[in-house]
């Protein structure tokens, strides 16, 4: 019995600092305490928001370089997937030639008729350097160290604390532009199933022609993959039916399209 | 002589008034309070982007670019190009070029096949493209 009072004491007592603790710990202000206490925190919040701040800009201008190293090319599906015509296509398993479709460079279609646009990255210039890095990069942690050592430079004055609040404000406004800006076009662009069909090797595949006298080979191309028994080889990314990113996208986003 | 007096009456006015128009500037305290404040909203704003920015970060390790190319561009009598149809025709079809030694005609941003970008694909992060 004594044991259980003592108890129950020793959590009454402690009760008050843990809600304090608990309810204030969402603010990084403290409870009480001096001009220069409350300024020490603000220039830790500070610090903080910029590291943070400076990470997410690193990503945003990596958005905004490799968006302008893309353009569409349109490419449409020749052939009838129920293989009653298109593409000459020979297994080589007995069955004799056959018809397939196949994806091709749509040169014909007028703008926004093809069925899709498929993205292709630059590479001249600047896009060399801008292209996608699967896997990710370190650089933002280098962005953070960068930062950290910049920020010890800066003013820790209220004032330089006042101009470096207001400098964040700013970023954050464009933060919100940029991730506004992918969420359009990542909302437009649709997944194409794709897959490599005939041997690469040449023992099967689409019949195809060399240039001048030489005979006929069997070469691989690619085609809409419609099957229901295996993943493509690739998702390949693209507007469908005359998407376009800010004008209205008929497909729900990332939608795979079959 | 009315309107000297009634403009020096006015400048008066305007003088007196002056000093009690000027806002007094704030003190420390309610300056670090004003920044607080301000401080407050922009770490719930830092917070609402994590998760759009994240979304970028996720779409652009897990994407990859595979080289492309278009065998038998040309249709002409003698020209290169995939039998098409039922009278002989040749036409071009889209390729993978990832093997070669050649340019491809072009590089399409594309996902692998067995790995949508919600599934972590970005657990090999570091790991070079080696298809292209």
């Amino acid at each position: 019995m004594r044991r259980a009072l003592a108890a129950a004491l020793v959590a009454l007592a402690i009760a008050p600092a843990a809600a304090r603790a608990g309810g204030d710990e969402a603010s990084p202000w403290p409870d009480s305490g001096s001009a220069a206490a409350q300024l020490d925190a603000v220039r830790t919040v500070v610090r903080d928001l910029e590291r943070e701040v400076a990470q997410m800009r690193w990503s945003a201008t990596r958005y905004a370089d490799w968006e302008a190293c893309l353009h569409g090319v349109p490419v449409s599906e020749y052939g009838d997937p129920d293989r009653q015509f298109g593409y000459l296509y020979d297994e080589r398993d007995g069955t004799g030639v056959g018809r397939m479709p196949a994806l091709a460079v749509d040169h014909t279609s007028r703008p926004r008729r093809e069925d899709y646009l498929f993205l292709d990255f630059a590479r001249d210039g600047s896009c060399r350097s801008n292209a996608p890095m699967p896997g990710g990069t370190a650089e933002p942690a280098s962005v953070g160290r960068a930062l950290a050592t910049a920020a010890r430079a800066r003013p820790n004055t209220l004032r330089g604390l006042e101009r470096r609040v207001v400098r964040l404000k700013r970023a954050a406004v464009r933060l919100e532009a940029a991730s506004e800006r992918f969420d359009a076009w990542e909302s437009c662009v649709s997944w194409v199933p794709v897959t490599e069909y005939g041997d690469p090797d040449g023992g099967f595949g689409y019949l195809f022609w060399p240039a001048g006298p030489a005979a006929q080979v069997y070469r691989s191309a690619l085609a809409v993959d419609r099957s229901d028994w295996d993943d493509p080889d690739y998702f390949f990314l693209a507007f469908v039916g005359g998407d376009r990113p800010g004008r209205g996208c008929q497909d729900e986003p990332g939608e795979a399209v079959d | 002589m009315r309107a000297l007096l009634t403009t020096v009456i006015a400048c008066a006015a305007v003088l007196l008034a002056a000093p009690q128009a000027i806002a007094e500037p704030a003190s420390i305290p309610d300056r670090i309070e004003e920044v607080q404040q301000e401080l407050d909203s922009l770490i719930e704003d830092v917070e609402d982007l994590k998760e759009p920015v994240n979304e970028f970060e996720l779409f652009e390790e897990c994407m990859y670019l595979i080289g492309v190319s278009e065998p038998g561009r040309g249709g002409a009598p003698l020209g290169s190009g995939f039998g098409f149809g039922t009278h002989g025709a040749k036409r071009s079809a889209l390729a993978l070029d990832v093997r070669g030694f050649g340019t491809p005609a072009y590089q399409f941003l594309a996902f692998p096949g067995e790995e949508p970008p919600s599934i972590e694909c970005n657990e090999d992060a570091g790991q070079e493209d080696i298809d292209d």
